[in-house]
C-alpha cells in the first residue's frame, strides 16, 4: 500500500469537507429541516478529490448500487461502498422518471455513506401528497457505525413497498432474479415481518405463486 | 429463550444469564454470525421463544464477560481494546469486536481471548482461524493499518499444575499464547463474501419456507466413521483406519482378529451445542435412518 494510500486520502477529504461548512440548500417543508441535494456536494467533493488524488466511480446494477474510491496515483488501491438497490415509484410518473429518482437517491446514499455525511433522518424533500420517491427513508448512520439504513414503517409505504416488490417479481426472469431481489430488500422485508404480518404473508404469497409459475418451486 | 436455574446458582448469576449482553451495534451480521452455521442461526430464529437453557450452562460466557470486562478497563499505551470495526460489503453492514489491537511501528497484531480446555490447544480451532483473519482483513481495510500477526491468548480451564509437571507436553502454564496462521487480504475477503452470501441465502430459504442449507461435516464437529482392527479376546485395536478396505486387509493377515465399526458422530448435534438439533430436520432425518 503506498504511503499516501486510499484511506488516508479519504479521510483527509472527510475532514476537509467538515471543515468546508458546505451550505445545504434542500429544504423539507413539512417536516422543517435542511438537507445536502446532491448539487451542494458533488462538485465541492470533486475539487477535493481531484486536489488529493481521488476519483469516485458510481454504478449500478439490479440488486446493488456501489461507489468505489480509487486512489488515482495508485488505481489499484480502491475502496468500495456498496448499498443495495431500492427503486423508486411514483403512482402518476413514467418509468424512466423512477428510473432518474433511484439513481439521485442511490448516488446520493452513496456519496453520504463515502463521506460520513450525518443528516436527519428524513430524506425527502417533497410534499407527503405528492412524493415522486417511495417513502422508504436512508440514515445515514453516526461516524462510528457507518451503516445504511433503510426503513419502511408506516403503513402506506409498506403497501406500496409491496406493490413495487411483487411488480419487480413478476418481471424476473427466474428463480436467481427472484432470489436477489428478495435478498437485496432483505431489510424493509424483515421491517415488514415484524411490523406488518399482512402486508408480509401478501408479499410471501404472491413470491410463492411467482416462483410456481417459474417452474422452480 | 427460557432460562432455567437447576442448580440453584445465586440470584446475581442467575440475572446475568437472564440477560442478553451480547450486541452487534448497527450491522447487519457480525463476524461470529457469519463463521456460523446459517443452518443453526435460522433455527435459532424460527425457536427462539421455544428454547431453554440452564443459567449454570452460561457459565463461561460469564467469566468471558468478565474477562473482557477487566482487559478494557486496562488502558495501556499502544492497546486498543474492545474495538467494533464496521464494514459495508456486498450491500450488507458487516461488525466484528476486536478483543486487543497492539500497534508497534505501524503494524497491529490482534490478540482475542478465549476461554478454553487444554485439549482444544492441540491444533487451532476453524473458527478460531476464520475469526481472528476477518478481524485483520477488517483492521487493514477499514483502519488501512498492516497487521503483523494473529493469535489467540487461551486462558486454559482445565489446566493443572500437577500435569503440567508430569509432562513437558503438557501446557507449563494456564495461560498460552497461540499464533494463527494468516491467510491474506484475498483469501480472506473471498471467504468472507462467500460466508455472506450463504447467510443471506439462508434468510430467503428461511422466509420462503424451504429446507435450509444442511450444516457442513466441519459445522457439525464430525468424527468420521473408523474401522479398529481387535484381536480375539483383546479391548484395545491394534490400529484404527478410516478406510474399511485397509483395516479389512490387516485383519485378513492377522490371525484371530476382526474389523470392529465405529460408526462417526456429529458431536456438535449429539450435544445439541447448537441448541435447535430437536427441531433440525438435517440431524432427526439421520437419528431415525441410524435407528
Amino acid at each position: 500500500m503506498s504511503a499516501n494510500n486510499v484511506y488516508k486520502k479519504l479521510q483527509a477529504v472527510r475532514h476537509e469537507f467538515v471543515m468546508a461548512n458546505v451550505k445545504k440548500t434542500g429544504k423539507n417543508k413539512f417536516a422543517g429541516y435542511e438537507y445536502f441535494e446532491l448539487g451542494d456536494f458533488i462538485p465541492v467533493l470533486h475539487r477535493m478529490f481531484d486536489a488529493v488524488g481521488l476519483i469516485g466511480v458510481v454504478g449500478f446494477n439490479t440488486t446493488e448500487a456501489k461507489l468505489t474510491v480509487y486512489n488515482s496515483e495508485v488505481p489499484e488501491e480502491s475502496i468500495v461502498f456498496t448499498s443495495p438497490m431500492v427503486f423508486a415509484s411514483n403512482p402518476k410518473g413514467q418509468a424512466i422518471q423512477d428510473l432518474g429518482s433511484t439513481h439521485t437517491y442511490m448516488r446520493r446514499y452513496l456519496w453520504l455513506l463515502a463521506m460520513e455525511i450525518t443528516e436527519h433522518d428524513s430524506v425527502d424533500s417533497s410534499a407527503p401528497s405528492n412524493k415522486p420517491e417511495p417513502k422508504a427513508e436512508v440514515k445515514a448512520e453516526p461516524k462510528a457505525e457507518p451503516k445504511a439504513e433503510v426503513k419502511t414503517e408506516k403503513p402506506e409505504d409498506q403497501a406500496m413497498f409491496v406493490t413495487k416488490m411483487i411488480e419487480h417479481a413478476l418481471i424476473a426472469e427466474d428463480r436467481a432474479g427472484l432470489t436477489d431481489l428478495w435478498k437485496s430488500n432483505q431489510k424493509q422485508i424483515d421491517i415488514l415481518k415484524s411490523g406488518n404480518t399482512e402486508q408480509y404473508k401478501k408479499l410471501q404469497q404472491a413470491f410463492a405463486e411467482i416462483k410456481t409459475n417459474l417452474g422452480e418451486a | 429463550m427460557k432460562i432455567t436455574n437447576n442448580f440453584n446458582i445465586p440470584a446475581p448469576l442467575y440475572q446475568h444469564a437472564l440477560r442478553d449482553g451480547y450486541s452487534k451495534g448497527a450491522s447487519d451480521y457480525s463476524v461470529t454470525e457469519i463463521i456460523g452455521a446459517p443452518r443453526v442461526q435460522a433455527l435459532r430464529r424460527k425457536h427462539w421463544a421455544d428454547m431453554t437453557q440452564d443459567a449454570s450452562e452460561s457459565l463461561w460466557s460469564l467469566l468471558g464477560t468478565a474477562l473482557h470486562s477487566v482487559a478494557e478497563r486496562s488502558q495501556v499505551e499502544n492497546h486498543t481494546t474492545e474495538e467494533r470495526l464496521f464494514i459495508e460489503i456486498d450491500g450488507i453492514t458487516l461488525s466484528g469486536a476486536i478483543d486487543l489491537q497492539h500497534e508497534q511501528d505501524g503494524q497491529v497484531e490482534i490478540t482475542d481471548y478465549k476461554f478454553t480446555s487444554v485439549y482444544s490447544l492441540k491444533g487451532t480451532k476453524p473458527e478460531w482461524e476464520q475469526q481472528q483473519n476477518i478481524y485483520a482483513w477488517l483492521v487493514e481495510k477499514v483502519k488501512g493499518k498492516k497487521v503483523s500477526s494473529i493469535r489467540i491468548c487461551a486462558i486454559l480451564r482445565d489446566w493443572t499444575k500437577r500435569e503440567a509437571e508430569a509432562s513437558e507436553s503438557y501446557p507449563q502454564a494456564p495461560i498460552q499464547i497461540v499464533d494463527v496462521e494468516m491467510w491474506g487480504a484475498e483469501k480472506t475477503e473471498q471467504y468472507v463474501r462467500e460466508r455472506i452470501e450463504m447467510h443471506r441465502q439462508a434468510k430467503v430459504s428461511f422466509d420462503w419456507g424451504e429446507e435450509l442449507q444442511p450444516c457442513s461435516d466441519e459445522e457439525r464437529w464430525t468424527r468420521p466413521t473408523t474401522y479398529a482392527v481387535k484381536k480375539e479376546g483383546g479391548k484395545r485395536a491394534l490400529r484404527v483406519f478410516e478406510i474399511k478396505e485397509e483395516a479389512q486387509e490387516l485383519s485378513d493377515n492377522t490371525p484371530k482378529s476382526f474389523v470392529e465399526t465405529r460408526p462417526g458422530v456429529s458431536v456438535k448435534c449429539e450435544g445439541n451445542y447448537c441448541g435447535v438439533s430437536q427441531w433440525c430436520t438435517q440431524y432427526q432425518g439421520e437419528k431415525n435412518v441410524s435407528e
